[in-house]
């Protein structure tokens, strides 16, 4: 029998339609338009010619990464075209960027991540931490939360977050955990993803967003950080957030079960089935062991970069990792996207296009050093739950240069200031990839991120401006 | 025509709660004498959008995208399974025939198919709520139901 059509007619007005329709066609040429307006205005005062140029580039590149009109990594394929074509840079010099030194060393800590996790070796580590100490629900909660910061210290955060998920899936499922209404799935979850995200802010390897602020920075004055530099400079945020974060999980999620015995046997199970560590996880555990001592003791005398990669060709003299292998692990959009963004970011602050823009814009709103500081690290805090972390800084580094200028502030001061907030998305799932798995998970309503998470936020950014005005001057960094 | 085909349609959507309508669906399957053919639609957007935040937002090679989406796929049959386990026994109790199906795909295709495969003569659906910032966020409509025809429709809001 044949079933008879229904038709539905949509009544909205037309222009509605086409709109929703061609949302990204519409939003290209609303890019196209913002440059050739930036590009064809009268020049400003204070403005050079190329500044504008690079001024415009850098409006339709900020314009594109705020509203994903093309993927991350095409935008920074058009700075880098724009730029020569516009007559910023010479061809030769933009493209030259693509082989910073930061580019490569977050490619080497991708594929340093990718060959842990092909190993195993991360597995084992996660299983064996979680085996050993997830005993009540209270430990098993605080296991996976702490394994999440250890883990994103040595390694991406979204890694991170991808590859402990299905371990905190296995653990609901066999606890009969409900969606959306066991409390203790929730808090599993946020552990999972707020873990990952805090780790991620504590050292150069968690995120790729630090190592790109310092790669404009060095690009803009020469300047840049060692690893244990960085490291001890983030120290007082990363330990506030462990105890606040922990103790909003659990206050906001009480445990509502008594025993997690089924769970403790899964991971036992697990555990048991990995067997012994291969030739190729102890290669692994020890070329990543004596590069993060090199990096700490060696990475101003040989360069961060360096040693990560003389890390990945140890291991490949070793035998223990393929080059098919690393391509399943790797994305190599992530090189188009840095070098893309050092590129755009030099040529607006050799071009005096960011010491300019900052004059018009936070000198308007800033009286001192410190709301400098409070400014920007709220617009860089804001921002980054809307938007790709990365793109926060390759938007907010090069102004911050400049605004640095303004008011006399070294600049050095500004990588932190702009890359620290940038990874702190606690509260939406489109702010960071962790969030968005643990929501997707169903355990978790849009509240229960964005109630806690707002808390923490807000924790998150005083303690930073607490941590910028008393605890930074003791490194050589003044905010005032 | 609703008449001359006894059987009931529930239609759930993954993941949601809806106590009332499979109440609603096995009265009235009961009292049409008919079969319930309880559906739980998976849509594969879920899993792949969480993966896809992860390569293109991330920057994580296609190993772990896809590891994620593979996870988040058995998990939601994994509750969709439990779910109709669930309604099963409701079913045996209440002495009333089921058949319980996990489909993926277009719900509003996958629905007609039923209808005609099974000879469905009144399709209970279960409309999801969505906040204003989920709306917001996901760009989502603010009820979802899948497109129907060939039978008659009772919409039911999820619990």
């Amino acid at each position: 029998m044949a079933r008879e059509r229904e038709v539905v007619v949509d009544r909205r007005p037309l222009w509605v339609i086409l709109a929703g329709r061609s949302r990204k066609t519409l939003l290209t040429l609303c890019g196209a338009l913002l440059y050739w307006i930036v590009a064809a205005m009268p020049l400003p005062a204070g403005l050079t010619p190329a500044g504008q140029k690079a001024l415009a580039a850098f409006a339709l590149c900020v314009f594109f990464w705020v509203l994903n009109v093309l993927p991350l990594m095409i935008t920074s394929l058009l700075a880098i075209i724009l730029l020569p074509l516009s007559g910023v840079m010479q061809s030769s010099q933009a493209y030259a960027l693509f082989g910073n030194e930061a580019v490569f060393f977050i490619l080497g800590a991708f594929i340093l991540a990718a060959c842990l996790m092909k190993s195993g070796l991360s597995s084992r580590i996660a299983l064996n931490i979680l085996h050993r100490f997830g005993h009540t629900p209270r430990r098993l909660l605080l296991s996976i939360f702490l394994l999440n910061v250890v883990m994103a210290f040595f390694m991406s955060e979204h890694a991170v977050a991808a590859m402990n998920f299905p371990i905190v899936v296995e653990i609901v499922s066999v606890l009969g955990l409900q969606r959306r209404r066991s409390n203790y799935a929730r808090a599993l979850f946020l552990a999972m993803a707020w873990g990952s995200s805090i780790g991620g802010i504590a050292t150069l390897l968690g995120g790729a967003r630090a190592p790109l602020a310092l790669g404009i920075l060095k690009e803009a004055t020469g300047q840049s950080y060692s690893f244990l530099e960085w490291t001890l400079l983030t120290l007082p945020l990363v330990l506030v957030l462990l105890v606040s974060g922990y103790q909003i999980i659990v206050r906001f999620f009480p445990a509502e079960i008594d025993s997690v015995q089924a769970a403790e046997s899964a991971l036992n199970e697990r555990w048991l089935k990995l067997g012994r560590p291969s030739y190729s996880e102890w290669a692994i555990g020890l070329v990543m062991a004596a590069t993060f001592v090199a990096w700490i003791i060696g990475g101003e005398e040989f360069g961060l970069a360096n040693i990560a990669i003389a890390a990945v060709v140890a291991l490949f003299v070793l035998r223990v990792v393929s080059w098919r292998d690393i391509e399943r692990y790797v994305n190599w959009g992530v090189l188009l996207m840095y070098g893309g963004a050092i590129a755009l970011g030099a040529a607006i602050n050799k071009s005096g296009a960011a010491t300019w823009l900052a004059h018009v814009t936070i000198s308007h709103w800033a009286s001192s050093g410190m709301t400098v500081v409070l400014l920007t690290s709220l617009v860089s805090i804001l921002l980054t739950e809307a938007m790709s972390h990365s793109a926060v800084v390759a938007l907010l580094m090069p102004v911050s240069l400049g605004v640095a200028h303004e008011f006399g502030l070294d600049p050095r001061l500004m990588a932190p200031v702009v890359a620290l907030p940038a990874g702190l998305a606690f509260t939406l799932p489109i702010g960071t990839p962790a969030n968005a798995i643990a929501y997707s998970s169903g355990y978790l309503r849009i509240w229960d991120l964005l109630g806690p998470g707002a808390l923490l936020e807000v924790i998150a950014w005083l303690t930073f401006n607490a941590m910028a005005y008393w605890y930074w001057p003791l490194f050589g960094l003044h905010v005032q | 025509m609703s008449e001359t085909r006894p059987n009931v349609l529930l239609v759930i959507p993954a993941g949601k709660e809806a106590q009332q309508a499979t109440r609603a669906a096995l009265d009235l399957a009961k009292a049409r004498g008919g079969t319930l053919v309880a559906l739980v639609v998976l849509d594969p957007a879920v899993s792949t959008r969480a993966a896809s935040a992860l390569s293109d937002v991330g920057f994580m090679g296609e190993e772990l995208s896809e590891q994620v989406e593979a996870t988040l796929r058995d998990e939601y049959r994994a509750g969709a399974e439990a779910l109709l386990r669930a309604l099963v026994e409701q079913a045996k109790r209440d002495l009333t025939r089921i058949t319980p199906l996990i489909e993926q795909g277009d719900a509003s295709e996958i629905c007609g198919r039923v209808i005609d495969a099974h000879a469905v003569g009144v399709a209970v659906l279960v409309a999801e709520k969505h906040s204003w910032l989920t709306r917001f966020l996901a760009h989502d409509a603010a009820v979802q139901l899948p497109a129907l025809s060939g039978c008659e429709v009772r919409v039911m809001e999820e619990d």
